[in-house]
């Protein structure tokens, strides 16, 4: 390497550590980086015999007009000449400046620290509220120099990345916003940084006032560890201090929203004042802060319920059986039934949990079980379909497949649609159970076949989600890169399902093109469920999700203590679903907050059924429950 | 006598549709109004559409992509923007979403909001590059299949317009945000000093965030998407009733710029008007 300059490529950084710019800055290494801005550390050779360290910053306009390229060097040098002028301990001194090319290069007291961004990343637990009340008085005092100085200058950009802690423990303010002269006034947009700007300044209309604003926004940030950026604008009162952080007094969180006051005339007039409002707050004070001693709030969006373990829910009845219960109940025809793992069917009353009769087949039972006039149709892990009557509990007819069955059955025209581990989808006529036709697929079918406007959906555990016709012609197939073992449902012309691959996925229904897919960190199973708009599925990472089916927006979730492979429900506004851990639990399902929740003896696969008066699930534990509504 | 050769009267080719049943074939009408107004000396607007047809053993028929972009920036940086964008945007869009309808293999099996994203995104880069200062509006819609997918940041509109209009997008502004956190009404939302002031748009920051929805089609509808050119100047009933009164999306196009202009004109003016003619 020749020339530490290299070609303009498109904004990339252009000095070599290891060279010398302009025969006197050494560079040592690059220490941040912004659009179009570098910042590096470097030595000053002009002092061989000790170490002076530089920090220089180097901004490129590669604008290609000649006449706007001027204006902004000469921006540049002016604030450059600025700088210069400004004497504070908390400002970096301005050694040199000079342009070359496309590319103006401002050298300056290089600070050794960190800034208050990365302190409050490196960190776990809340900031002591003396250190951010220290912090904030050091700030007030810097800017009220920079308010009075001729020409007053505004700093327009303060933020926690903006100030830095050196290795005395002093705030040293970084970043001018010298970099902002290269990004002339734009038309229709504003200065300064998302978040943290006050209403005014959106409007180009920053003052004083506006960096007492964005003080108040830097402190509510450093003590609520909730970034403004990643909120709606102007939306304070809904993350209040003291509830996040109980160890903020009482005092300095009225400061701060002070200074947070949407009209610039309700904030503080001047830094000083501000200043003076914080001093109280700091070690030694004056004022005793109490901390009361309650450990960091979760910062998660997700709602977790402090409720007792029971919140007072009692059973309507419990019923045994003699083995896992993986599968969903149905409520018909004044019986409650459900397949177990015992290899029973089980039908029971609906408003005592007598047992009525029970139908054995020879495998276990794990699906959803489908009514067709008088006849009750599940598959068995002895690969067979049985069609039982509701009536006498005893079979009107038996299909068979050539492995086990997992599936659950979707009538629809006139006939049984189900799934087989031989990875075939059986069609069959439900009166007589004859076979009407079978599509093969690549890999054993476990998910339940959705069927909608004359054609059948449903998953495989190859990975791949296939549209049948009613002749059992596949017309499209999609490929996901593990099992699908969710079973679709379908909204707006969208089908819904997620896979083994952890990603929840939206496909066209017509034409099996994804429309989106919403990422979760462990496998889905749980088959989701539309309401509102909403889709409201489980995922092995413990959580429930409710995503905006248009827009792919998580909305929120909700997380349990366990893996969700259940599948949720939706009744009267309540997500209900179980979880491994055992629980079942009730959601709002606009907000995702907890209304209840229900301990059982065992993890919970399986889903739940509801009418009127009540919710029927299984649990692993054996037994089935009915809850009161 | 020489033998008399009677010619057969020659069939209509197979190859032309005839007219009459060129409504069964998805596909759209669309008009377009790209016009100046009365007070801007020249257009900072950009409009792009594409739309592409097969028919033969795919699932898949039509797509359509239609683009309206609103440049700002001095030194007519505002018009290479808004091209800029666009055009990158729908060479994206074309080369990934376009070459998989085709028959072209993707490695990456990306969604149609990922693809869709990605191509703003490197319209994005592309501004900031070369137009470091300018930045554009950019509002985007892919109708396929039965869906329409949506991309967009900025102030530029789309709607739905058919018996009532409804507007799909939400703009990016700082008077919709006064609007959604309460501070301002609706009402004084009309009359805001700065109503184009923006949060977001192409070209200004790394990293933007676009939003993304996607709706089903419904038969009979018409898709609207303009630049603030046209939705500031007309109410969204004034909107309705003027499209409502042309059978031709082209027809209807331009009484809505005529309208514009007659109510002053004060900014470039861009609409696209998109209607499905077969069954979706």
């Amino acid at each position: 390497m020749t020339n530490p300059l290299r070609q303009h490529t498109g904004g990339t950084a252009s000095l070599v550590v290891g060279t010398t710019l302009e025969n006197r800055y050494l560079v040592i290494r690059v220490v941040g980086s912004g659009g179009m801005s570098w910042v590096y550390q470097a030595r000053d050779m002009r002092f061989p015999s000790v170490t002076r360290l530089a920090a220089v910053k180097e901004m490129l306009n590669p604008s290609k007009d000649e006449a706007v390229r001027q204006t902004a060097v000469q921006s540049f040098e002016r604030e450059a000449n600025l700088l210069a002028t400004l004497n504070h301990p908390a400002i970096p001194r301005v050694y040199d400046y000079f342009t070359i090319g496309e590319r103006s290069f401002l050298v300056m007291e290089f600070v050794n620290g960190k800034d208050l961004e990365a302190i409050l990343t490196e960190s776990n637990d809340f900031l002591p509220t003396t250190t951010v009340a220290h912090w904030g008085v050091e700030l007030c005092h810097v800017i009220h120099y920079l308010h009075h100085h001729q020409p007053p200058v505004i700093f327009r950009d303060i933020k926690p990345s903006n100030i830095m802690s050196d290795e005395h423990e002093n705030i040293r303010l970084v970043d001018f916003g010298i970099a902002k002269l290269f990004e002339p006034d734009r038309k229709g947009t504003m200065i300064g940084t998302e978040g943290y700007s006050p209403p005014e300044q959106y409007r180009g209309e920053a003052g004083p006032l506006s960096d007492v604003y964005a003080l108040g926004a830097t402190l509510h940030h450093l003590l609520s560890r909730r970034d403004p950026r990643i909120e709606p604008p102007f939306s304070w009162h809904d993350r209040p201090l003291r509830q996040i952080n109980p160890s903020v007094p009482e005092g300095l969180d009225q400061a701060v929203m002070k200074a947070l006051a949407y009209e610039p005339e309700q904030r503080f007039p001047d830094m000083k004042t501000f200043q003076a409002a914080l001093a109280q707050f700091t070690e030694g004070g004056g004022q005793p802060i109490v901390i009361s001693g309650t450990p960091a709030a979760p910062a998660t969006a997700a709602a977790v319920a402090p409720a007792t373990s029971q919140d007072g829910i009692q059973p309507k009845w419990v019923f045994t059986c003699e083995d896992e219960i993986r599968g969903t109940p149905v409520i018909v025809k004044g019986m409650v039934l459900v397949g177990a793992y015992d290899n029973n069917l089980y039908a029971l009353k609906p408003s005592s949990g007598e047992f009525i009769w029970k139908y054995a087949a020879e495998g276990g039972l794990t699906g959803k079980p489908a009514i067709f006039e008088d006849n009750i149709i599940v598959g068995s892990e002895d690969k067979r379909i049985h069609a039982v009557s509701l009536i006498t509990g005893k079979v009107a007819w038996t299909y068979y497949t050539e492995a086990e069955v997992r599936s659950s059955p979707t009538i629809a025209e006139g006939h049984v649609f189900i799934g087989s581990d031989d990875a075939k989808l059986h069609a069959i006529n439900v009166m007589y159970g004859r076979g009407a036709w079978k599509t093969e697929v690549d890999g054993p079918i476990r998910s339940t076949p959705l069927a909608s406007s004359d054609r059948i959906y449903f998953g495989c555990e190859s990975g791949d989600c296939y549209s049948v016709d009613l002749r059992g012609e596949i017309k499209w197939k999609f490929h996901s890169k593990r099992a699908i073992t969710s079973s679709p449902c379908e909204g707006n012309g969208l089908l819904y399902f997620g896979s083994v691959d952890s990603l929840f996925y939206a496909l066209d229904i017509k034409s099996g093109w994804a429309a989106w897919r919403f990422r979760t960190n462990n496998a889905i199973i749980s088959s989701p469920t539309i309401a509102q708009g909403l889709v409201i599925f489980g995922s092995a990472d413990g959580r429930i999700y409710a995503v905006d089916g248009r827009s792919s927006k998580e909305k929120w979730h909700f997380e349990t203590e366990g893996q969700v492979t259940a599948n949720p429900l939706v009744e009267q506004g309540l997500v209900y679903c179980g979880s491994v851990d055992g629980h079942l639990y009730a959601l709002e399902l606009m907000t995702g907050k907890l209304r209840w929740k229900f301990l059982t003896g065992g993890p919970i696969t399986g889903g739940i059924s509801v009418n009127e008066e009540m919710i029927v699930f299984g649990s692993t534990d054996h037994k089935i429950y009915a809850l009161p509504l | 006598m020489s033998p008399i050769i009677r010619l057969r009267k020659r069939r209509t080719t197979k190859a032309a549709i005839p007219a009459d049943r060129s409504q069964e074939i998805p596909m759209f009408r669309f008009g377009i109004t790209y016009d100046t107004g009365r007070v801007r000396q020249s257009n900072e607007d950009c409009i792009v559409i594409t739309t592409s047809l097969q028919q033969g053993d795919t699932a898949s028929p039509y797509y359509g992509l239609f683009v309206v972009a609103d440049g700002m920036g001095g030194h007519e940086q505002g018009e290479q923007a808004s091209q800029l964008a666009a055009q990158t945007f729908a060479r994206e869009v074309i080369s990934r979403f376009g070459a998989q309808w085709l028959g072209g293999v993707s490695e990456n099996s990306e969604s149609i909001q990922e693809i869709l994203e990605s191509s703003i995104l490197r319209a994005n880069q592309a501004v900031m590059l070369n137009l470091p200062g300018s930045g554009t509006t950019l509002t985007a819609a892919l109708v396929f299949s039965r869906q329409i997918f949506f991309t967009h940041i900025g102030d530029s509109r789309a709607y739905l317009v058919g018996k009532e209009i409804r507007q799909i997008t939400h703009d990016h502004s700082l008077v919709q945000r006064l609007v959604d956190q309460g501070h301002i009404s609706t009402e004084e939302a009309g009359r805001f000093a700065q109503r184009n002031v923006l949060l977001k748009a192409v070209g200004q920051v790394e990293g933007i965030e676009t939003d993304f929805l996607t709706i089903p089609w419904e038969k009979g509808s018409r898709l609207l998407l303009c630049t603030d050119g046209l939705w500031g100047v007309l109410s969204d009933s004034e909107i309705l009733r003027i499209a409502g009164n042309y059978e031709s999306p082209q027809d209807a196009a331009a009484a809505l710029s005529r309208q514009a202009n007659t109510m002053g004109g004060p900014d470039n003016i861009s609409a696209i008007i998109v209607e499905m003619t077969g069954e979706p």
